[in-house]
């Protein structure tokens, strides 16, 4: 192929690429130790019009960069090992910076690092995306990451607004998903769906889907601002998580009441065993919950659903599964499976 | 010409622009080696641990960077390498260097032909 050709070739490529996108640039701090990796993840993005990208050689530096900033980074891409510092100490300190508490950050993996994927999750992560980069998954989840920045960035401005307002109503809408930062193991629910997603057939096994519904949500959502919404859904994921413990992996909310639960080591919980334990827990809160006038939650648990090696369904059809059975849980499971304040 | 397809342009383009990223990766072939050798000779002598996780650190960012700039190869082998150092991280490094080393070989060799 000639020069020329090589440059027809690499112009297509850029304007199929712009006009696939359609986007504005996102404001990009990529951390790795390797200044060679740097080099080579600046120009997979720049690519993909990606241009606004910051690199930084250690935790300590990353760090500096985003108290230094202008203007706040719209996404992280962090490695996993480096020296001193690693990836999942820096998005602890990150998630714990204000104005970063939400912003998408991607770790960057070998395929023999998975157990130190799970605890960046749990810390706080958004996504990771596997060493030796393939070329179309890599801007897929560029993409992705573009996504939920965008939808944090609605969200934000949505806040701002309703902060300046007199009408202090929820401005996440009843049937949408929502986040609270804070909780540790509990994730945006697409950042969830696209951990399930990425397992391979053999760590699919060794995980099981189940929904918890909250069958007085609509009453505790009418009672709420944002920020009171906001607590209570991380309370609810809270209750949940700790009445889990060990065997959950993560949390998300996906709206309607519904929380979405990934669970470890295809052990079968006992419902009525975790259901006391859901009373246990929750009744500590009892307080919380009227403090802020709301009801205390009521509970549906769903069964389980494994994923199973040979299981093609998407994720979307096996969570729809896995809430449509805890919606039925009331009418399903004896009286005795219900919980009330 | 023109790309048949996403992938295809997506590989144009980064064959491209990665060329020179490839080039300094290779041209750090050499002192990888080097270093190689000389990790491999401390932890054989002293046991060092330090030598050996410096020696894991070496070898798990060419296996991030290689596949992605072509060095299939040289990549898939340092990904064994990197699973088989991870599988054995209780062991002693005196052990862990034995039961790694004719793999080690084996990818030096591999750096070793891409040199000029």
């Amino acid at each position: 192929m000639s020069l020329l050709d090589e440059t027809i070739n690499f112009s297509a490529a850029s304007r199929l690429f712009e006009q696939e996108t359609k986007r504005h640039n996102m404001r990009i701090l990529a951390v790795d130790d390797d200044p060679i990796f740097l080099e080579l993840l600046t120009r997979m993005l720049f690519n993909y019009g990606e241009t606004d990208v910051v690199v930084a050689g250690s935790g300590a530096e990353a760090l500096g960069a985003i108290k230094s900033a202008a203007n706040r980074f719209d996404l992280f891409l962090f490695d996993i090992l480096m020296p001193e510092m690693d990836g999942i100490e820096l998005v602890r300190k990150v998630r714990g910076m204000p104005g970063n508490e939400s912003t998408p950050i991607m770790m960057i993996t070998t395929a023999t690092q998975r157990d130190y994927v799970d605890k960046a999750f749990r810390v706080g992560a958004s996504d990771y995306l596997t060493k030796p980069f393939d070329a179309l998954e890599f801007h897929a989840r560029i993409g992705m990451m573009k996504r939920l920045n965008a939808e944090n960035s609605k969200r934000r401005e949505l806040l701002a607004v309703i902060g300046k307002s007199q009408t202090p109503a929820p401005t996440v809408p009843f049937d949408e998903p929502m986040t609270a930062s804070s909780v540790d193991g509990m994730l945006d629910y697409s950042v969830l769906c696209g951990y399930i997603s990425a397992l391979g057939r053999i760590e699919r096994l060794g995980v099981s889907v189940m929904a918890v519904s909250v069958e007085n949500m609509a009453s505790i959502y009418a009672r709420s601002t944002q920020k009171t919404l906001t607590g209570a859904v991380g309370t609810i994921a809270t209750v949940l998580r700790d009445s889990m413990r060990p065997r959950l992996a993560m949390i998300s909310y996906v709206g309607n009441g519904d929380f979405v639960c990934v669970i470890k080591y295809r052990t079968q919980f006992d419902q009525d065993e975790l259901l006391t334990s859901i009373n246990l827990e929750q009744s500590g809160l009892r307080d919380e919950f009227i403090s802020k006038r709301l009801p205390m939650p009521v509970y549906r648990l769903g069964h389980q659903i494994s994923m199973g090696i040979f299981t093609n369904r998407d994720i979307a059809h096996v969570v729809a599964s896995a809430i449509a059975s805890a919606r039925r849980g009331g009418s399903e499971q004896p009286a005795k499976l219900r919980m009330s304040a | 010409m023109t790309p048949k397809s996403a992938n295809e342009a997506l590989a144009t383009s980064a064959d491209v622009s990665m060329a020179p990223v490839r080039a300094l990766f290779a041209s750090r072939f050499e002192s990888e080696i080097l270093a190689f050798e000389s990790l491999r000779q401390e932890i054989g002598q002293s046991q060092s641990a330090a030598a050996l996780r410096e020696l894991a650190l070496r070898i798990h960012k060419i296996a991030g960077v290689a596949g992605t700039l072509g060095y299939t190869e040289i990549g898939a082998s340092a990904m064994r390498l990197e699973k088989s150092i991870t599988e054995l991280a209780e062991r002693e490094p005196g052990e862990v260097l034995a039961r790694i080393d004719s793999r080690l070989d084996t990818f030096l060799d591999l750096l070793e032909a891409e040199l000029d």
